[in-house]
């Protein structure tokens, strides 16, 4: 199969499906929104589009191998409890017959005790209660049981991390392996979060700037360069001018070909001022704009935003939507909002050696488009 | 030119063009009253880093013009669809042509017109735009799809030759080989060439060999490259060969140049100054090794056959010989391996053989879809001639008024039909159950010949069922396969021995009566007193029921299916199987039911006959003696008696009704509602199961007693044939058989 990925439609919210060319399959946050669900509702119905791209284990059960979770915010994980199985799965049942994961990709913030700039929604609750049991099994046994593990994304301040060496990828280190196998299709570099100076600054941090910045490498199966997939949850200015501080010398390692523009396209991404007050004098971060100008030849920079108009709105925001068109333009490339796109749809890239390029409608052999679309008589 | 209007139903399709999701602009070249050029710019799709540089690595560009040409014929006739001049034509799927035109893309696996049909100018499009991506990505040729030969299509001259035969000709030194063909000249003036398998020398005598029909051939093919491991011809290229010295040039770059050129040089010199050469074909075919096998065969080598007409005019075949050559098209041979690929089947180096007895409707037909699947029996035996109500359903029709009249052998007919699928078998116009009856060992080495074999009977003949367990037939045969239409056209029977014929054939036929009867639908049909003759257990004959073909064809294709499974994979082992498959009324539908039938209990008695019991039997006496084992206890067991194999086959057994009476030193068998029991099954089953004598526990080890004996009399007095008195015992079973009143045997097993 040809690695692939799929961005759902969700609006202001963040939801993408990656399939690697060994067929293993990533979920990148999710927003199911439960209008979704509602066939009265125009809210595509991307719980039934994610499970037509997943596959079924032995047991009939649908599955992703990992979930990464950016950040615990409600439109990164909206849907969580009600579409995926969380807990042993033993107590898994068919008439729920929710989505198992296999790996849980989290950030650290999961052992964080809820304060006032920490507080969860119900999806995010979850999310780390689940987390930390799989932790305390892994602690328990010494290894993650199948079915039940757990990757955690950047080392955490006061040492908490210490004991989880085996589960646990460091910031600026890379990783092939998805859900306790080595895929060599796939390999990602941790970017951040960044571990915070000390602990007014990590009481300064918002659910925003934990978020995981992941560079995702899709090969194929010869070990050719496929694409690079830049992926930085909804992280601010500050995280993006420290990233480029951090990486200013190896900026190969933000290099891509898809870049996810951070938080639905938000001008806060990539400026300390605000569009709505300043408007046109609002100056981007120039290492904001480099950390995320990396962009390879012929890159495509994608919002995963509501449409985004000429207004004061932000995220997503207009001027944002501007600044990322001209790194687009630097490298031939473009400039994509999901919700411009056809329907209902997904929308979504193939892989190749020559980079990312939308799937074509049609089949992809040239001998057999018209089996399937009529009988075909046989003498 | 563009003054001329464009047609109204052209205008249409030009709009919808337009419209198309990938084209970018349409531009209107020229028009003619015979036809309207046009060139539609369609995106490639391109991946983002080569769309940022304007084009793949392999030259194509994100936007490419075709150019579509629509005849008068259109839309009766498809557009024509070039590509621009200097498209990169070392594209696999690019159609040969001259290098004057324009490059054609083969943008579909069959006809256009057909692809305009169903799917509109849309679908033409389509296929245009995939076409240009997959060339961007260099995927036209997917090494795990295979390598893509050169396409040959609409071409005159046919060159059929066995492809086994041709690639087993290449070695590691390279080389070429001449053979004498045969020839025909075709209408449209193309050479229809018929190569043989064995080569042929390029002597003296070679001009008097060439004659109207008769030619030669000549085969080259590559050995070593220089660095010592087999030369690759690795380039797709386009078919560029127009005469000798474009040939010679392929050849080379295909690696068997020099080996072509010495055969050409020898053959020229052959018929040099032969004035009176009539036009003959000279037969070239170029064998490439490919990196990756050719799509749809198990072989990288790829055939490249050509035709140069010679006559007295045109007999230079030197390096620079402007001599045309044409392109001829390879067909192959039919070949049980072509079949077997072709029916989605590996080929194997020593298929199992099976033997077919009974070439009927339901046999010939299984023969005939193993036959197309390079699967055919090597045996084959049917005592009967065709007469002509047999055609009615048979796999072979006749070829001539005389031949369905002629009273021809079924199994030669059979066995005819398989040779001209390229197999081979052995026909017997025989009496099988008659000749193993009458010389066992002798038969059984001619027509069943060894035990790893599978034996087919589809006559639907209970002599044949039987006379394959007679005891010296059974253990020096393979496992029997039984088939055949039960009671008419509604129920199918298939039926398949366990290891060493237990189950034998003869127990799950009569497993079979017995699942039949415990279903309503199911025994209507099977024991329908109007189709009574046809019953299994009946002397079936299902040639006699009336049917249509294709409901016949219906109902043995699965079992076809099954018998190929059992041949490719190899028959389940530890167990029998039954399947049963039914059909309602009007035929739309099957459903077929499997059964695994575990290997029956056999128990020698004295008497020489064999007491067969099935498992489920044998269970439902032991949990009979388990639930009172202080006491003696007993039923009635169900079955039939064969005289051919001299045995009892215990199906089943009915409990003891609820007046029997339960003590230790006996066990009385009750009457209350036993009758009416027994008679359900068996006129359930047109006495096909019936009772044939009783069991009863004994408990301790302990012979027959009087009381057995007495009843065993009483019992045999009122029976026809041998009555069968089961003594359960701990740890085993006793029998006494009884006929007419005289004791034969009892004995403790």
């Amino acid at each position: 199969m040809t690695a692939k990925t799929t961005h759902f439609p969700v609006d202001n919210g963040d939801m993408t499906l990656i399939e690697t060319e060994n067929g293993r399959r990533i979920l990148i946050d999710c927003n199911i929104r439960t209008s979704a669900e509602d066939e009265n509702d125009d809210t595509p119905n991307v719980a039934k589009q994610l499970r037509d791209r997943l596959k079924q284990d032995a047991q009939g059960r649908l599955y992703v191998d990992a979930f990464l979770l950016s950040h615990p915010d409600e439109d990164h994980c909206r849907g969580l409890k009600r579409n995926f199985h969380l807990g042993p799965p033993d107590a898994w049942s068919k008439k729920d017959d929710k989505i198992i994961i296999r790996e849980m990709w989290s950030s650290p913030i999961v052992f964080r005790r809820a304060s006032k700039n920490h507080k969860l929604c119900e999806d995010a609750d979850a999310w780390a209660a689940e987390a930390r049991r799989r932790v305390r099994k892994f602690k328990e046994l010494g290894c993650c049981p199948d079915l039940e593990r757990i990757k955690i994304l950047g080392a955490d301040v006061d040492d908490k991390t210490d004991k989880l060496t085996a589960i646990l990828v460091m910031v600026d280190t890379d990783f092939s392996t998805i859900d306790g196998s080595y895929d060599y299709t796939f390999s990602a570099r941790l970017i951040a979060p960044i571990p915070p100076g000390d602990d007014q600054e990590e009481e300064m941090l918002t659910k925003n700037d934990s978020s995981v910045v992941l560079n995702i490498s899709l090969r194929n199966k010869l070990g050719l360069d496929g694409a690079r997939y830049l992926f930085g949850g909804d992280a601010g200015v500050g995280i993006w001018e420290r990233i480029w501080e951090r990486n200013i010398n190896r900026s190969h390692v933000l290099a891509y070909d898809v870049l996810l523009a951070p938080h639905h396209c938000s001008w806060h991404s990539l400026s300390w001022d605000s569009w709505s007050e300043k408007g046109k004098d609002a100056k981007v971060s120039s290492d904001a704009r480099s950390a995320l100008g990396q962009a390879n030849a012929g890159a495509k920079i994608l919002a995963s935003s509501d449409e985004i108009h000429d207004d004061d709105n932000d995220p997503p925001c207009i001027r944002a939507k501007r600044e990322y068109e001209d790194i687009a333009k630097d490298a031939k490339g473009k400039f994509h909002c999901i919700a411009d796109g056809a329907g209902d749809d997904p929308y979504e890239l193939e892989v190749t050696s020559g980079g990312v390029k939308p799937v074509s409608k049609q089949s992809v052999t040239t001998s057999n488009k018209v089996i399937g679309s009529q009988p075909l008589h046989h003498g | 030119m563009a003054d001329t209007e464009i047609p109204a139903v052209i205008a249409r399709a030009l709009r919808q063009i337009k419209a198309h999701e990938r084209v970018q602009d349409v531009v209107v070249l020229e028009t003619s009253e015979n036809s309207v050029a046009v060139e539609v710019y369609v995106s490639s799709n391109l991946p983002s880093r080569w769309l940022a540089a304007g084009t793949s690595p392999n030259g194509v560009r994100s936007v490419e013009p075709v150019r579509f040409e629509f005849t008068n014929a259109y839309p009766v006739i498809a557009p024509d669809i070039r590509l621009r001049q200097d498209f990169d034509r070392s594209h696999p799927h690019i159609q040969p042509g001259s290098s004057d035109s324009l490059p054609q893309p083969c943008i579909l696996m069959g006809s256009l017109d057909e692809l305009l049909r169903s799917r509109g100018v849309n679908g033409l499009l389509d296929q245009t735009a995939l076409w240009l991506e997959n060339a961007s990505m260099v995927n036209l040729i997917d090494p795990e799809q295979g390598w893509e030969p050169v396409r040959r299509d609409h071409i005159d001259d046919y060159v059929i030759a066995d492809l086994e035969r041709l690639v087993e000709l290449p070695d590691r030194k390279g080389g070429a080989v001449a053979f004498m063909v045969r020839y025909a000249r075709d209408k449209c003036d193309g050479f229809h060439v018929l190569a043989t398998r064995t080569p042929s020398k390029l002597d003296a005598s070679l001009p008097s060999r060439l004659t109207d029909d008769t030619s030669v051939a000549i085969v080259a093919w590559s050995g070593a490259s220089a660095s010592g491991g087999a030369f690759l011809a690795k380039n797709y290229e386009p078919e560029d060969v127009t005469d000798v010295a474009s040939l010679i040039a392929k050849a080379k770059r295909l690696g068997c140049g020099e080996f072509l050129n010495t055969k050409l040089n020898l053959l020229s010199s052959r018929i040099a100054g032969r004035s009176s050469l009539t036009s003959v074909p000279l037969t070239i075919i170029l064998i490439a090794r490919r990196p990756c096998n050719i799509i749809g065969q198990n072989s990288p080598l790829e055939i490249c056959p050509y035709i140069i007409e010679l006559n007295s005019e045109a007999v230079d075949l030197s390096e620079k010989s402007s001599v045309r050559v044409r392109l001829a098209s390879h067909r192959n041979t039919i070949s049980r391996n072509l079949l077997l690929r072709a029916s989605g089947l590996i080929p194997v180096e020593n298929p199992k053989p099976w033997t077919l007895v009974g070439c009927g409707s339901v046999g010939s037909k299984i023969a005939l879809h193993l036959a197309r699947s390079g699967m055919a029996p090597d045996i084959v035996v049917d005592k009967a001639t065709m007469s002509p109500h047999n055609y009615a359903r048979h796999a072979v029709a006749p070829s001539s008024i005389l031949e369905a009249t002629d009273y021809f052998s079924k199994a030669a007919l059979i066995a005819n039909t398989i040779t001209s699928l390229e197999q081979r078998a052995k026909p017997f116009q025989k009496n099988i159950a008659l000749r193993l009856a009458s010389a066992p060992e002798k038969t059984v080495s001619a027509m069943l010949h060894g035990t790893d074999r599978i034996v087919v009977n589809a006559t639907g003949s209970i002599s044949v069922r039987e006379s394959l367990c007679l005891p010296k037939v059974r253990p020096s045969r393979g496992r029997v396969v039984e088939a055949n239409l039960i009671g008419g056209d509604r129920l199918a029977f298939l039926s398949l021995e366990g290891p060493n014929a237990n189950p034998s054939t003869m127990d799950l036929a009569i497993e079979a009566q017995n699942i039949l009867s415990q279903n309503e639908l199911h025994w209507h049909l099977a024991f329908d007193p109007a189709v009574e003759h046809v019953a299994i257990g009946q002397g079936c004959s299902s040639l006699t029921f009336p049917m249509t073909d294709a409901r016949l064809s219906a109902l043995t294709a699965p079992m076809a299916e099954r018998l190929m499974e059992w041949l490719t994979s190899g028959p389940p082992t530890g167990h029998g199987e039954i399947f049963i498959g039914f059909t309602p009324q009007d035929g739309m539908g099957q459903e077929w039911f499997q059964r695994k039938i575990e290997p029956w209990l056999s128990v020698d008695d004295e008497s020489g006959c064999e007491i067969r019991i099935s498992a489920s039997a044998h269970r439902k006496i032991e949990a009979a003696v388990a639930t009172s084992p202080r006491v003696e206890t007993g039923g009635v067991l169900m079955g039939r008696w064969s005289d051919v194999a001299n045995a009892f086959f215990v199906v089943d057994v009915i409990p003891a009704p609820a007046d029997s009476v339960f003590s230790r030193s006996e066990f009385r068998l009750g009457v209350q509602g036993l009758r009416g029991a027994i008679d359900d099954v068996v006129t359930k089953t047109r006495g096909a199961i019936h009772d044939i004598g009783t069991w009863h526990s004994h408990l301790s080890v302990s012979e027959p007693s009087s009381i057995d004996r007495k009843t065993a009399d009483i019992l045999a007095k009122e029976q026809g044939f041998p009555t069968l008195m089961l003594i359960h015992v701990p740890g085993g079973y006793r029998s006494l058989v009884r006929e007419d009143a005289e004791e034969l045997s009892d004995r403790e097993i």
